[in-house]
């Protein structure tokens, strides 16, 4: 089925279509809205909207991206809005004060040699590896996603996010040195907390 | 290579992209330094937290959840999906709403209206109205006596 065929069909409410939609890009969907939620009650919710907004507005799909492309843009921009929306429900911000030292303020980024013998598990690395992820700007954190989660090429994530591939270059490369940083410092404070 | 420019060149370390440091500078400063050395160490480990991420998949109950979803989508907009006329059409709709209003307002004019003339041909009829609330004749008798006063 082609994505003019496809997007006919959602339009007529076509069972096969529709059938066709979810069988080849729900999983797709949850598992992206997933990478920026974390959390897979929320991403399966995020996935049905997503499903629900194409069906809404599969007749104003003028064809000028790939079917695939704006799927993607869609489950983007509802899970940034999920975010922006519930940002005391999320799981990373939650434990926010776990890396907050007793007087509140952020534990200093030099690294002391006896915190070195400090053991994270793997559980605590994935809530380290959320929050600093959350915390990157909205465009660096969607470059980063699409590009390490999704595994998708520059040019598809170009179009995903409406910017030239040398802005999905730039802000590649700033994520990637931003959450380094985040990252360096949420261990030097987690390492503090654990002492 | 000091512990800065080690920090910095992690991500790049990560990926094999060596255009700052070489991977000889790099893993010397590793060794002589135990902090990068941790650093670098769990840093690799974080990342291949995104290996693992990746592979969680979605319960296997979601797609059945979400056609279901979609069935009643479809269902609550049959629903309200009234017929949309065509453009050209518009016009004959509209005048014909509007003519089934002033009907409509006419029959219910009448009906009211009808109930108010009923109603005050009875009260003019003061018989009538007498034997319908029982009023025994002696007491009209005195109203009227009352009202000659
Ligand atoms: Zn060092």
């Amino acid at each position: 089925m082609t994505d003019k065929e496809l997007i006919s069909g959602i339009i007529n409410r076509d069972n096969v279509a529709i059938q066709h939609l979810v069988v080849n890009f729900h999983k797709k969907v949850i598992k992206t809205a997933y990478y920026f939620v974390h959390d897979m009650q929320d991403a399966e919710d995020l996935a049905q909207d997503v499903c629900i907004e194409i069906l809404e507005s599969a007749k104003h799909f003028k064809g000028m991206s790939s079917l695939n492309t704006w799927i993607y843009r869609i489950t983007v921009n509802k899970s940034l809005n999920f975010i922006r929306k519930n940002k005391r429900k999320q799981l990373f911000s939650q434990i926010e004060a776990v890396f907050m030292n007793r007087d509140g303020s952020h534990a200093v980024e030099r690294l002391e040699p006896s915190y070195i013998d400090t053991k994270f598990d793997d559980g605590e690395r994935k809530v380290l590896l959320g929050k600093s992820i959350n915390t990157l700007p909205e465009n660096q954190r969607t470059a980063f996603i699409l590009s390490k989660y999704d595994e998708l090429p520059y040019k598809e994530i170009a179009e995903i996010m409406n910017v030239s591939l040398a802005s999905v270059e730039q802000l590649l490369h700033r994520a990637k040195m931003n959450l380094q940083k985040k990252l360096i410092v949420h261990y030097a404070e987690y390492s503090t907390k654990k002492q | 290579m000091n512990c800065t420019n080690f920090r910095n060149s992690i991500f790049s370390w990560s990926e094999n992209d060596f255009s700052a440091f070489s991977a000889a500078e790099l893993e010397a400063h590793s060794k002589e330094c135990a902090d990068c050395s941790f650093l670098l160490e769990e840093f690799r480990k974080t990342m291949a937290i995104i290996e693992q991420e990746k592979r969680i998949e979605p319960n296997p109950f979601a797609e059945t959840r979400l056609l279901q979803k979609l069935e009643n989508y479809k269902e609550a907009e049959n629903w309200w999906d009234f017929p949309v006329p065509k453009p050209f059409l518009r016009p004959i709709y509209l005048g014909l709403g509007i003519t089934a209003a002033i009907l409509l307002g006419v029959v219910m004019g009448f009906e009211e209206g009808g109930i108010y003339l009923n109603l005050t041909s009875k009260i003019t009829n003061i018989e009538s109205v007498r034997s319908e609330l029982n009023v025994p004749d002696i007491m009209g008798e005195d109203i009227i006596e009352f009202s000659n006063q």
